[in-house]
């Protein structure tokens, strides 16, 4: 043990002597460990947020949509249901909505199998989806007993069939959708978060190894200048500004990396997903307000469904209301100023206070005006409740012209859409960006430490042979 | 019997020719010419108010002409011949003249220390240890002209 620690000791007394080869060495050594550190650093660092943008761009945020669009789309097949009993058998908007059911059915099987696809987090996303799977062919055999009732003019007994698939909807679809979204959005929120100190904490530490590496260049090559009368080394140098550029690439490569995570997940899909459940729930209260109309022994049922899913979509405090809203909102606007509208809550505010891309507050507003249009239609029909006043009601609920629902509905939901869409290519565009910045910095990394590594022994090991062999260098 | 070597007209006795043992360094009498000359060459480092002559240098130089360099000292005295010439010329107490040469080489600071530091170097050859070495090393390093590379 005492013949191991004696060169050591010998080793490290004679590195503090300033004995020239052996502070030649520990320069080999130094620069050679703080290369392959560097190295390691910048390797892992990358990986890390490359991780970041994977999880929340690649694999959690489609999976959200996904979900989203599956809850939407059960909304709609239960409310074409619903209107499809309110038309007579036969009659063209019967057809039409008809179709519309088929169109949402197929959306919903296209997204069930995207999500199905995109299984990342094991059963927390596998059992939703098996849930949906069982549950949506349970529903379409529910569905398809109610038309047949309803063509068979059974309406007496198509009703409580029809009550049956809503429970379907309602006990196990929407839920199993509800548990697939919460799965992606809580894994989404917790890596998010977990994330983004960790990559700064790891963008920090790469920095500061790079730092190093070319304050340890630095030093040898003042080293080899003084001691050696030899001005510059070149291999040294070289590497000195390979380094220094490198470093300067990766830190402004994370950087933006990390700005363009931020963009996709605190810009981009934090509105996406107020979006989504903000549709979720008008769609939901559209499905309420069918219902209302054609069961009308639980009327009082759907009208409270209506009132809590349109709230949740936008809730208003004393004193405000939509239209007071939207003129402070495009007062604002015009002034350039960030929107700020106390009184509102619900998914769309939480849209309009997080619209940072051209067009998406406007497209927002938009939304929530023909929102405001088709709660004021809504509550009008809440007001005929005679028999002769309910057939009024159902033309108001069912028909395309501007004073009628349907058409607010849709200019709502067009206008939504558009919001969304914004957000989704921002959100596809931060993500692409957020990757192809990382391209080959890995890569990148590890040939500039093999550069400093080759640099140092062609730079330091002739000036060691110099104290073995004693021979006179070549003049340059 | 005469010696064979070009130049040399020394008798040889056993063997050995007594013209050309008297050169060598490592011969007695070599030694105590160098000695002589490594004490002069100390002298002429030291610091002297007015200005020097190159005669000191070049009667150090002719003794070191005729002793063959052969071991540390012999080598160590070239270099102090160089590194004394050096010192001068940086103190100003004499002025670079590419007409005279010390050992063949002209009295030209970069020339002068190019030799130094060859001489030192090969004078490490014949250190007795490694500390010695080692500091032979850091001196040519030391004295020699600075380069880019």
């Amino acid at each position: 043990m005492q013949t191991l620690v004696r060169p050591l000791h010998q080793g490290v007394k004679s590195a503090l002597q300033d004995v020239t080869p052996t502070r030649l060495r520990l320069l080999v050594f130094l620069n050679c460990f703080c290369a392959i550190l560097f190295a390691f650093a910048a390797v892992t660092t990358v990986q890390q947020h490359h991780h970041a943008v994977q999880t929340v761009g690649v694999d959690a945020a489609p999976s959200v949509i996904a979900a989203s669009e599956i809850k939407i789309g059960v909304e709609m097949m239960d409310t074409d249901l619903a209107e499809d009993l309110l038309y007579t058998p036969g009659q063209q908007e019967a057809l039409d909505v008809e179709q519309d059911f088929e169109k949402w059915r197929t959306l919903v099987s296209k997204q069930l199998v995207i999500a199905a696809k995109n299984i990342t987090y094991g059963k927390t996303e596998q059992v939703p989806i098996e849930n949906i799977q069982v549950a949506l062919g349970q529903y379409l055999m529910q569905v398809q007993n109610v038309r047949d009732l309803h063509k068979a003019q059974e309406d007496a007994e198509a009703l409580p069939a029809y009550r049956k698939s809503l429970e379907t909807v309602k006990t196990l679809l929407l839920p199993a959708a509800d548990a697939l979204n919460k799965a992606n959005a809580d894994v989404l929120e917790t890596i998010y978060a977990e994330e983004k100190s960790a990559t700064n904490l790891s963008r920090g530490f790469v920095l500061l190894t790079g730092l190093i590496l070319i304050a340890v260049l630095m030093y040898t090559q003042i080293f080899l200048s003084v001691r050696f009368r030899r001005r510059i080394n070149l291999p040294m140098l070289i590497t000195t500004i390979c380094v220094a550029l490198f470093l300067q690439k990766l830190g402004t490569a994370l950087g933006d990396n990390s700005r363009f995570l931020k963009v996709a997940k605190e810009d981009s899909y934090n509105s996406i997903f107020s979006l989504l459940n903000a549709r979720a729930d008008a769609y939901a209260a559209n499905a309420a307000q069918s219902r209302w109309l054609l069961d009308s022994n639980r009327a009082e049922i759907y009208e409270k469904e209506f009132a809590d899913k349109a709230g949740l979509v936008a809730r208003f405090d004393r004193g405000h209301d939509f239209k007071e809203t939207l003129a402070r909102a495009r007062n604002q606007l015009a002034n350039n100023e960030a929107l700020n509208l106390p009184g509102l809550s619900g998914s769309m505010a939480d849209e309009l206070a997080n619209a940072r891309f051209p067009g998406e507050a406007q497209a927002a507003m938009q939304a929530l005006e023909s929102f405001g249009d088709f709660c004021d239609l809504e509550s009008k029909m809440r007001d005929m409740k005679s028999s002769a006043e309910r057939r009024y009601a159902m033309l108001l609920y069912l028909g395309y012209r501007p004073s009628q629902s349907k058409y607010a509905f849709s200019k709502f939901d067009d206008a939504l859409e558009r919001t969304l869409q914004i957000n989704q290519d921002q959100l596809q565009h931060s993500v692409d960006e957020a990757l192809h910045n990382l391209d080959g910095l890995s890569v990148g990394a590890q040939l500039i430490a093999l550069l400093a590594v080759i640099s140092t022994c062609l730079g330091l090991l002739p000036r060691i042979e110099e104290y073995v062999h004693c021979s006179p260098k070549p003049r340059h | 019997m005469q010696c064979e070597q070009t130049d040399c007209e020394g008798d040889v006795i056993d063997g050995v020719c007594q013209s050309c043992e008297a050169t060598k360094s490592s011969s007695p009498r070599g030694a105590a010419r160098l000695q002589r000359v490594s004490m002069s060459l100390q002298a002429l480092k030291e610091p002297q108010e007015s200005e020097r002559s190159t005669d000191d240098l070049l009667r150090a130089s002719e003794e070191l002409k005729t002793i063959v360099p052969d071991n540390y000292d012999a080598w160590r005295a070239q270099a102090d011949l160089w590194l004394a010439a050096v010192h001068q010329l940086e103190t100003r107490q004499i002025q670079s003249d590419d007409t005279v040469k010390l050992m063949g080489v002209p009295l030209v600071e970069d020339r002068l220390r190019d030799s130094a530091e060859e001489a030192l170097r090969q004078c490490a050859h014949f250190a007795s240890t490694v500390e010695i070495r080692v500091s032979l090393i850091d001196e040519a390093n030391r004295i020699r002209r600075a380069t880019w590379f």
